[in-house]
């Protein structure tokens, strides 16, 4: 990101946040948040907000989530009977931990 | 920050070759012959580099001590001198993650190659250029070979070589791998970037202003401690990143006293990955918007132009509610004149041909198999057009990529009761089956706000809800039958919404939790994947119809037969007159329906298997819905729909409730709450109705 762009008037940010801070702000309100929509607000390519996003989740920011059954139906009877739901995720997800949430606490 | 190091003296002798499938042991190279090592991603075409450039050159082992395969070879350039290559396992980075990125790493510090090629993926450049600001912290020769153009062409990426050279500062040669297409110039590239090194200037990705002070202290104070393989500002930026294999060795290797020091200004900076991290994240960016184009066409900008509207806030709800009205639209349009048919037709051949056969038969065999087996489970299976569009829906939904836009949508309508975060996505679930959804709720680490989650689950209306639905509304309600089911299935969500919001307060005290999402691109539907998921799912339909349900529907016949003074002496009879009283307050005085509705524990579509058997054994006229319609009341019709859509859940639900709950007293709130509010919702649609 160009960090050096002119602020718009308001309160003036202390410190700039890096990309990856600033990432973990935008989740700062809750909700689901698509790739498409980060890679606009940080003027970044949605390819680099994914990779982004996996890096934060090997450092324990972010966690993966398991959608549907996944693997916890293995060996469930059941597992076949839900078959509308077909077990699978929607789109790969993740979500922010505590330690995410703590960082954002401390950048602001 | 400056990573500018100083170039050491090469050994006279590098080990590096093992000979092919040996003991591990090194075989030296000649000094004064040049060594390339290949560096990239997995399946990025490094190996068909290597194969193009070594032939049967080469030699195949282990790294030593490794399991992981290494290959080495050689190159004859034109002048007749041979090149050292070496193949180093795919990585994303070097950051000591895994036994791969170990191996790269310690090969690049330990050897110090003469230069280095980077093979990057032109379609998915991202990905590959953080392994390039990697490297380009080691102060290696670097060369990068731009991998993939034509496949980031059908995506609609280009990418402009000597754009991407001018901002990396680094010499890029485009190749296409597979054809053998700029390899030579590559390697050409290579070994005239080892010679002289100086013709290039690299653009590093840089560490934030407030961070340098504290990795020149750090610097400083592991300066002459460390092995001399590791350059000292690496390793400094190495532990500030939090790297287990570089702080082990400083641990191991300074004083404790400095060591100590260390300790303290790590700790202190312990997000500093996020900066220095970021600082490559946004190197990349910069590298990114300098030389790709995106033009207008292609998959992505498609998904991108769609998106914009799926997604919108009010257009996507707008779309979603939509596409909820056509799929209803659509089921009594298309399956329930065939599902008519079925119940009426096929049924009524059926049993006339069961009367044939068994004429001769006891009059309870004759029973089993006209109420029992035809009025039963086989009103369940008139249910199958119903559920074959369904599922079409579904398919096709998730097959273009829909479903998670629809997850995304309702998430942000939800955000505004107050009701999202954790609890969101297995209630999402829920539309297909109760069962994932209350398994899902596993995500959720803190005790009591899953439980209050699982709580919630079976008030989304599954697949079987929503089939009972689309089979009755018809002869209930006409030609409005599709409206009506719409506005059920509203004051359901409404339910839901409203349950969730308490949730919502109860448990997360408002806490606000964040997903990312990866949008899948949108895309034509195959067929095949289509039909697959409506088969699949069909032939569950089967399975449970022909086991659970069918057992469940021979108890129900057998209990509305014994003790053998016609169905209206039956156990079942004298058991349901005791519910009437309170049927009667939802218009629900009839115990046929009252028992129906409790037989939608053993499988929500029980309730239809047994409206079969008690309806079936009268006169036969019209459709099942049909008469079920004749013997309630408007106000009535609309109470049972709403009252079988808001019920206890069935038994498999209840189980996993149990389950996961790992207690009684929750499974029984549950049970509770659902029979409370499902009883309340439907006394109070029938009261109200009653005066209009």
């Amino acid at each position: 990101m160009d960090n050096n762009k002119t602020e718009k008037p308001g309160p003036v940010r202390q410190k700039i946040l890096s990309v990856l801070d600033e990432l973990l702000h935008l989740l700062g309100d809750g909700g689901i948040h698509s790739t498409a929509e980060l890679a606009r607000r940080l003027d970044v390519s949605e390819g680099l907000v994914s990779a982004m996003a996996a890096d934060l989740a090997r450092r324990g920011y972010l966690e993966p989530i398991e959608t549907g059954c996944g693997t916890s139906c293995d060996g469930c009877g059941l597992a076949q009977a839900c078959a509308p739901a077909s077990g699978k995720a929607p789109a790969s997800m993740l979500m922010l931990t505590a330690k995410g949430r703590s960082r954002n606490r401390l950048s602001e | 920050m400056n990573n500018r190091l100083t170039v050491r003296a090469q050994p006279a002798l590098r080990l590096v070759t093992p000979a092919c499938h040996d003991d591990g042991a090194s075989q030296p190279i000649p000094a004064g012959q040049l060594t390339i090592a290949l560096a990239g991603q997995p399946n990025v075409g490094k190996s068909t580099v290597f194969n193009m450039l070594t032939g049967l050159n080469q030699h195949v082992g282990n790294w030593p001590g490794k399991t992981v395969e290494q290959k080495t070879g050689t190159f004859q350039r034109p002048d007749g001198a041979a090149v050292g290559l070496v193949d180093l396992p795919g990585t994303y980075s070097l950051t000591a993650n895994s036994e791969e990125e170990r191996i790269a790493r310690d090969y690049l510090l330990r050897e110090r190659p003469d230069a280095v090629i980077a093979v990057v993926n032109a379609a998915l450049l991202e990905r590959s250029l953080y392994l390039v600001a990697e490297l380009l912290t080691l102060d290696l020769p670097l060369v990068v070979g731009l991998n993939m153009g034509d496949v980031a062409e059908q995506h609609g990426i280009h990418v402009e070589p000597h754009v991407l050279a001018a901002a990396l500062g680094l010499p890029v040669i485009p190749i296409v791998a597979t054809r053998n297409q700029g390899v030579r110039e590559l390697i050409d590239a290579a070994t005239s970037l080892a010679a002289d090194p100086a013709r290039w200037t690299p653009v590093r990705p840089s560490i934030r202003p407030e961070h340098a002070p504290v990795l020149a202290e750090i610097c400083t104070l592991i300066a002459g401690h460390l092995p001399p393989i590791y350059p000292e500002d690496w390793a400094a930026l190495k532990l500030l990143e939090g790297d287990g294999e570089i702080t082990a060795l400083a641990k191991t290797n300074l004083p404790e006293a400095t060591w100590d020091r260390v300790h303290a200004l790590l700790l202190q900076h312990e997000d500093a990955y996020l900066n220095i991290a970021g600082g490559r994240y946004e190197w990349i960016g910069r590298m990114m918007r300098a030389a790709v184009i995106h033009p207008k066409a292609g998959a992505i900008s498609i998904t991108e132009r769609v998106d914009r509207v799926v997604t919108h806030p009010l257009g996507g709800l707008a779309i979603l509610l939509g596409i909820l009205g056509l799929a209803f639209s659509l089921t009594y349009a298309v399956a329930t004149p065939v599902a008519n048919w079925l119940s009426t037709t096929v049924l009524g051949v059926l049993d006339n041909l069961a009367g044939r056969a068994l004429a001769g038969a006891p009059a309870w065999l004759f029973g089993l198999v006209s109420d029992g087996l035809i009025h039963g489970v086989g009103t369940v299976f008139t249910f199958l057009p119903i559920l074959v569009i369904f599922f079409a829906v579904l398919g096709v939904l998730e097959d273009v990529g829909y479903l998670a836009r629809g997850a995304y949508v309702m998430d942000r309508f939800m955000h505004l009761m107050g009701l999202h975060g954790k609890s969101f996505l297995p209630l999402f679930l829920g539309f297909g089956c109760n069962v994932p959804a209350v398994l899902g709720a596993r995500i959720i680490e803190e005790r009591r706000a899953r439980f209050l989650t699982i709580l919630l689950a079976p008030l989304v209306p599954c697949t079987a809800r929503l089939a009972i639905l689309a089979f009755l509304a018809p002869a209930f309600f006409g030609s409005r039958a599709a409206l009506v089911s719409f506005g059920l299935i509203a004051a359901n969500l409404l339910v839901l919404a409203v349950a969730g919001i308490v949730v919502n307060r109860l448990a997360f005290r408002g806490e606000h939790t964040a997903f990312i999402m990866e949008l899948p691109l949108y895309h034509i539907p195959n067929r095949r994947t289509v039909g697959l998921y409506v088969w699949n799912n069909t032939r569950e339909f089967v399975r449970k119809a022909g086991s659970l349900i069918l057992i469940a529907s021979m108890v129900v016949w057998a209990l509305s037969t014994l003790p053998g003074r016609g169905i209206d002496g039956s156990f079942l009879a004298a058991f349901g007159r005791r519910l009437e009283p309170a049927g009667q307050l939802m218009g629900l005085g009839d115990w046929r329906v009252i028992v129906a509705l409790l037989t939608s524990f053993f499988a929500k579509e029980n309730t239809i298997a047994t409206l079969g058997i008690l309806f079936g054994a009268g006169a036969a006229t019209g459709t099942l819905a049909a008469q079920v319609a004749a013997a309630l009341t408007p106000a009535a019709r609309l109470a049972l729909l709403l009252f079988q859509l808001l019920f206890i859940p069935c038994l498999a639900t209840t189980a996993t409730i149990k389950q996961e709950t790992g207690s009684w007293r929750w499974m029984l709130a549950s049970l509770g709450l659902l029979l409370a509010l499902s009883y309340g919702a439907g006394v109070l649609v029938y009261q109200v109705g009653r005066l209009l």
